[in-house]
């Protein structure tokens, strides 16, 4: 079996709050078309290296960012790239569903719309393709003019998704999206993230060590801002090489 | 069951107070409207006031009130706003300094606030009429031609007083923005929109009526503010309506003010004077309606 190619590779990542090094010296990589899940302890610095692959911390004033994120090569943190741009290319659905006080439609084509996308036909086309990738165009097909506020919960978070796809990113991260659904709107976004890992490359935060066995293909073990252990899902869950991968897998922390 | 005596106290005090309270707006409303209605009618809101005082009406005040409260508005909200957006959205982001600048901004506004009125209308002479005025004359007119833009007008009583709201609708302006929840900021940030489309497509649409409310109140305050025109427009007797932006003009603030110190009869002029300060108060109640209703549906909608 050759190793597959890695879409996203972190090099010695650091980042800082301002006070103290959150994370440190953080390298791994996402394979392409695959899901990978950071997990750890709360505290443990998972959060804060999903949101430097996309640069979130641009938006912390205080945050420092050291060390390489490459996207097929390209340095998303040299000095002429846009963090604009990056956000397009690596989209993010968060932790509880945030869509805007704004129609079910125009939740999808906000990305596209500041994209620069005009056009009925085509904003209209291109908001279906993400509702139906998505897994909700057929629940809210006969209501697209209606706020998205509306929808349940579970809903909501797969409009979130869909407005995350619609600008056809080529890696997608989900920072826990499931933590504030119920036990079958999480079963509906396990089965969609298993969908989208056809075409795209994803990355997941969770708490739920079952749904990171449920839905990675490979693990990213944090500890106190340390990132122990990453491999297969299956190599990490049954052989850790790490006691404390070990003892938060079998459930004796965190 | 015993009421215990601490308890009863703050009843009767709190109580007490409650109706202080009431009886002094009753006390107020009571007198302004059993002495100024029977003296309003279409004409009286029409017609110019009679040279002595005591008759005709306020049709140039209202006028005049409405046309520096416009031009205070338009002179003053955008920058509140803009200011507003700038201390909340990119101030905090804007490196080292941005964060130090905008405390500096703050404790200039929250000064700002607390600045006597009369001072704003001494401000407004000797910045508006005598600085910026007589720039203008000299650039237009050479340096020793008459005053024609250095006088007290229309033309500079609206910047005035909109200095005077600006505190209103900047602090106002920031709390509505920093009332709109994170999560939406960062999910249009998450698309690929910048800080500039999240701005103006997402956070400002959400925090519209909370600056609406700011706008309302600010209005209200300066639609009845005297002190800052005193020096820079208001003229005591004035029927005809300003026809230039450089025109003197009547206020209906000014004109109470006027009807009660400055008529030959004062006596005569009574029911005048109450039935112009019911006007000046019903203005200022309307407006601040407007604001409340304003505030109660920014806050239903978060």
């Amino acid at each position: 079996m050759s190793a597959p190619s890695a879409k996203l590779v972190v090099e010695q990542l650091a980042v800082s709050d301002g006070q103290r090094e959150v994370v440190r010296d953080v390298s791994f990589s996402l394979p392409e078309r695959s899901v990978t899940a950071l997990i750890g302890p709360s505290g443990c610095g998972k959060r804060t290296v999903l949101r430097a692959l996309n640069r979130m911390h641009d938006e912390v004033p205080e945050a420092r960012v050291s060390g390489r994120v490459l996207l097929e090569g390209e340095d998303l943190y040299a000095p002429d790239v846009d963090a604009v741009e990056v956000r397009r290319l690596i989209g993010m659905v968060f932790q509880k569903p945030n869509p805007f006080p704004k129609s079910i439609f125009e939740n999808v084509a906000f990305g596209l719309r500041v994209g620069g996308l005009r056009g009925k036909a085509a904003l209209a086309e291109r908001v279906e393709e993400a509702l139906r990738h998505a897994a909700l165009f057929d629940e809210v097909k006969d209501r697209l003019g209606h706020s998205a506020l509306e929808l349940s919960g579970g809903q909501q978070q797969r409009l979130c998704i869909a407005r995350a796809l619609a600008v056809r990113p080529e890696v997608l991260l989900l920072d826990e999206p499931t933590s504030a659904l119920d036990p079958i709107a999480t079963e509906a976004i396990e089965g969609l993230v298993g969908r989208l890992r056809d075409d795209m490359t994803l990355a997941i935060v969770t708490h739920s060590m079952a749904q990171a066995r449920r839905v990675a293909d490979h693990v990213a073990f944090f500890y106190l801002g340390d990132l122990v252990e990453h491999g297969p899902t299956e190599r990490v869950f049954e052989h850790p090489a790490d006691e404390r991968t070990a003892a938060y897998v079998k459930g004796r922390f965190g | 069951m015993k009421r215990a005596k601490g308890d009863l106290a703050l009843l009767v005090g709190t109580g007490l107070a409650m109706a202080l309270i009431l009886v002094a707006l009753t006390a107020l409303f009571g007198v302004v409207l059993v002495e100024g209605v029977p003296r309003l009618d279409l004409a009286f809101f029409v017609e110019a006031p009679d040279a002595d005082m005591t008759g005709g009406g306020i049709g140039p005040a209202l006028v005049g009130t409405a046309l520096v409260t416009l031009l205070m508005t338009v002179a003053g909200v955008p920058v509140g706003v803009a200011t507003g957006i700038w201390l909340a959205e990119y101030a905090p982001r804007a490196g080292a300094w941005g964060p130090r600048l905008a405390a500096v901004v703050r404790g200039a506004v929250a000064n700002l606030a607390g600045v006597p009125s009369i001072v704003f209308g001494l401000f407004g002479l000797g910045f508006f009429v005598l600085f910026v005025g007589g720039q203008l004359d000299a650039l237009l007119h050479g340096p020793d031609a008459p005053p024609i833009w250095a006088q007290p007008g229309l033309l500079w009583a609206g910047p005035t007083l909109s200095v005077l709201t600006l505190p209103v609708v900047i602090v106002t302006t920031e709390e509505a923005l920093r009332a709109v929840p994170g999560p939406l900021r960062e999910a249009a940030l998450g698309v690929g929109a910048t800080r500039f489309q999240t701005t103006f497509r997402i956070v400002l649409p959400r925090a519209a009526s909370g600056i609406w409310t700011g706008v309302a109140l600010a209005v209200g305050r300066g639609a009845g503010e005297v002190a800052p025109i005193l020096f820079t427009a208001a003229a005591n007797y004035l029927p005809s309506l300003p026809n230039d932006p450089r025109d003197m003009f009547m206020h209906l603030g000014y004109h109470v003010y006027a009807l009660a110190t400055q008529s030959p009869n004062v006596d005569a002029a009574r029911p005048t004077l109450f039935a112009t300060a019911l006007v000046l108060l019903s203005l200022s109640f309307a407006l601040s309606s407007v604001a409340m209703v304003l505030r109660a549906r920014a806050r239903s909608a978060t």
